[in-house]
């Protein structure tokens, strides 16, 4: 059974190899510059840092040098708050965002190739899992393999969990060439949680990616048809896709308040958008400084994993009904 | 002995279609049997009922003492209609599929055939002709050393060579090894060298099943004029269908000895004749010219 | 070796065909005691028939004293038809040869030659069959 599972879709394997050396390619030609650059503006030593603080100084209306300190005559006591200027570490911190800002800007091109890769997952549901039962039962094959010495159950299990391996695997290492491409771009976005990059990195894209599967081979299983099971499957993607972006994944975790110091006390300051939070709402405040509602930087892993968990529940009984369909089905 | 193929009540409906309506037959083992019918008559119902492809709504299905489906399925030969192959694989990696999917396969004796045949075990099956596919087909079924082989239009989308070939093929693995044979078709002509059964399905039901010379013996032609009633003539069992022909009326007729009327020419059957009659069914009744009606 | 032909649209049952070219064979010599027939497979085969039909065929042929199946070996010529010996035959054949070549030459088409013989040998033949 091992076997005719890996005669039968060993063409498809191959293509879906051919599709990584290609992927692989182009990350590497594109990525490679991007690392390149990425490291020699010193951003993977000076972000880290950059991404705890809520607000940095606003460089454009900031002198290049702090002044030098004026000197105190004995006897006067400096006063507490002296903001007349800048200290270095907030100004080194202001200057590192200014050049992950001017990176992001440069890469956002090849970056929003990105945007294509958002339909992979789909893609996997459509040719690898559409065809499974609805290409055997267009061709009249289910009459010879399901009247040979193999259940039906034996051959549906076999075929549906060495198919999903084979796209696990697969999406292991595609997963790992993306991560390393698009680390800078998102590092100098911070915007990880947006609606591409969220999507594209991480984990989520197993869960993506067995969901479509699992959709495709239901739909084949029930329709018998190749066409109606693509279709279903895109159909059925896009829409599950988009319920869960626009309204599940706000509800994930409760959001939290950030109050951001005054702006405009002191040097002019600005919202540090590489702190990376998500954020959904701002007030102002009654003191009249920012109020946000947001849903913290911290907790990108925890929505990633709970979505994934979502898809991967979806997928589940997306087979056991494919595998049903099959065992219990009239030709 | 229970027989090759048993069935009692056997009925399958497709949501509101009935396929097949209370069968109830049983089929001797060792016989070449022709199951025929028109298109929809159930023919494929009934070989996909025996194979567990479809299963029964009501009634049941035994095949070769054992239940229809996975545990007789090792001994059950199947060629589905248009004999479906994976067109991309070759013959020799169909026999490999066959030998890890069987348990019991002969891997040998299938190479021996087909080298025979002079099919070329390397190439895809898919650029082989109808009939050495269907020779191929038919080598994956005979592989398992099945005591029931069951063939579904065969011979339909075949050439007059080919189908020659395949037949011979056919009896060939049958004078070798003792089997029963069930092979479908719409046409009983195609069959009638081969079978010594003949089972007649139509709209579902089994109207007829029997040895293929005793039914040739013991049904005959009558031709005669017009009829007022139901004619009742010595030494019919059964007016099997009746038609018209200009000023005559002709009945196919099961007979118990010959018969001696003199209104009554009587003639001999070909198999074909008796099928036809059996798949027609037409009542005597609408012919008759009643009292009154006509001259 | 015989090798057999079937006439499938023929009122005659097909085991018969067989038993008849069986002796046909016989009478023209072509088969002589001690040859053996082809095996049943090898007929149901080459001719694409049940193998019960040849089966029958070669029983009734044993009912006839034709032929004997020996259990392993296969199923032989035990008995001829042949009627005179092949010189004879020969001699008949030279004989009816002349007469035809002097029909044709006597204006005779072919037709008209095979009416003259058939209306001839027809009668004659049934007079002595139910003498």
């Amino acid at each position: 059974m091992t076997w005719l599972v890996w005669r039968q879709h060993r063409k498809q394997l191959f293509f879906a190899l051919a599709a990584l050396v290609v992927l692989g390619a182009f990350f590497v030609g594109t990525g490679r510059p991007m690392h390149d650059r990425y490291e020699r503006d010193g951003l993977p030593a000076c972000l880290p840092r950059v991404e705890r603080a809520l607000v940095v100084l606003d460089v454009a209306s900031q002198p290049d040098e702090p002044d030098p300190a004026p000197s105190v005559p004995k006897g006067v006591t400096k006063p507490a708050d002296d903001t007349s200027r800048p200290d270095a570490a907030a100004l080194a911190d202001a200057r590192c965002a200014q050049t992950a800002r001017a990176f992001f800007n440069d890469y956002q091109n090849v970056v929003s190739v990105g945007l294509l890769l958002l339909i992979l997952p789909m893609l996997a549901g459509m040719f690898w899992g559409a065809p499974l039962v609805a290409r055997e039962i267009e061709h009249g094959t289910h009459r010879l393999v399901w009247t040979q010495g193999v259940s039906r159950l034996r051959w549906a299990t076999t075929k549906f969990g060495l198919v999903s391996l084979a796209v696990l695997v697969i999406t292991a290492i595609y997963a790992g060439m993306l991560t390393w491409w698009i680390t800078p771009a998102i590092a100098t976005s911070g915007q990880r949680f947006d609606y591409v990059f969220f999507d594209i990195h991480g984990i989520v894209v197993f869960g993506y990616a067995l969901f479509a599967l699992a959709l495709g081979i239901c739909a084949g299983a029930v329709s018998g048809r190749l066409l109606t099971a693509m279709a279903t499957t895109i159909v059925g993607f896009v829409g599950v896709r988009l319920l869960v972006m626009l309204a599940a994944r706000g509800r994930y975790r409760p959001t939290e308040q950030r109050s951001l110091p005054d702006l405009f006390a002191g040097y002019g300051q600005m919202r540090n958008d590489l702190h990376g939070d998500w954020i959904v709402a701002s007030h102002a405040s009654a003191k009249g400084t920012e109020l946000l509602t947001v849903h913290p930087a911290d907790q990108f892993w925890t929505f990633q994993a709970i979505e994934t968990a979502i898809f991967v529940a979806l997928a589940v009984p997306l087979l056991a009904g494919a595998v049903y369909w099959v065992r219990r089905r009239v030709t | 002995m229970s027989g090759a193929m048993v069935a009692d009540g056997l009925t399958v409906r497709y949501g509101r279609t009935t396929a097949l309506d209370a069968c109830s037959f049983a089929i001797p083992e060792r016989t070449i049997v022709a199951l025929v019918g028109p298109n929809g008559a159930g023919k494929s119902t009934l070989l996909h009922c025996a194979t567990g492809l479809v299963r029964a709504s009501d009634g049941t299905i035994t095949v070769l003492g054992g239940p229809a489906g996975d545990p007789t399925l090792p001994q059950v030969g199947f060629v589905a209609q248009d004999a479906p192959l994976y067109l991309d694989f070759t013959a020799a990696e169909l026999l490999t599929m066959g030998a890890r999917l069987n348990r019991r396969f002969d891997l040998a004796f299938c190479r021996e055939r087909l080298a025979g045949l002079a099919i070329p075990l390397d190439r895809r099956v898919g650029r082989l002709s109808g009939g050495q596919r269907a020779q191929v087909a038919l080598c994956l079924a005979l592989a398992k050393r099945p005591g029931l082989l069951l063939l579904d239009e065969p011979l339909a989308a075949l050439d007059p060579l080919a189908r020659r070939e395949f037949l011979s093929a056919l009896m060939d693995a049958v004078a070798a090894e003792p089997m029963t044979v069930i092979m479908s078709s719409h046409l009983v002509t195609d069959l009638e060298r081969v079978c010594d059964h003949v089972m007649v399905l139509r709209a579902g039901r089994v109207s007829l099943l029997g040895r293929t010379d005793e039914l040739v013996e013991t049904h005959r032609m009558l031709i005669g004029p017009p009829q007022r009633r139901r004619p009742r003539i010595a030494g019919v069992e059964r007016i099997v269908s009746a038609s018209r022909a200009q000023r005559q009326i002709q009945l196919l007729v099961r007979t118990s000895g010959d018969v001696l009327h003199p209104e009554w020419d009587q003639h001999d059957v070909s198999l074909e004749d008796v099928v036809l009659a059996y798949l027609a069914e037409c009542p005597v009744e609408p012919l008759l010219e009643l009292e009154g009606a006509g001259a | 070796m015989i090798g057999f032909y079937i006439t499938a649209a023929s009122a005659v049952p097909t085991y018969m065909q067989l038993v008849e070219q069986v002796r046909q064979a016989l009478r023209l010599g072509r088969l002589e005691p001690g040859d053996r027939l082809p095996t049943v497979r090898e007929v149901a085969a080459a001719v694409a028939i049940n193998p019960n039909t040849v089966l029958k065929a070669y029983r009734e042929l044993e009912h006839e004293g034709l032929v004997e199946g020996r259990a392993g070996q296969g199923t032989f010529v035990v008995r001829s038809l042949a009627g005179p010996p092949p010189q004879t035959l020969d001699a008949l054949r030279a004989d009816l040869e002349a007469w035809v070549s002097k029909a044709r030459a006597a204006g005779l088409g072919p037709e008209h030659v095979k009416a003259v013989v058939d209306s001839t040998i027809g009668p004659l033949l049934e007079a002595e069959a139910s003498a």
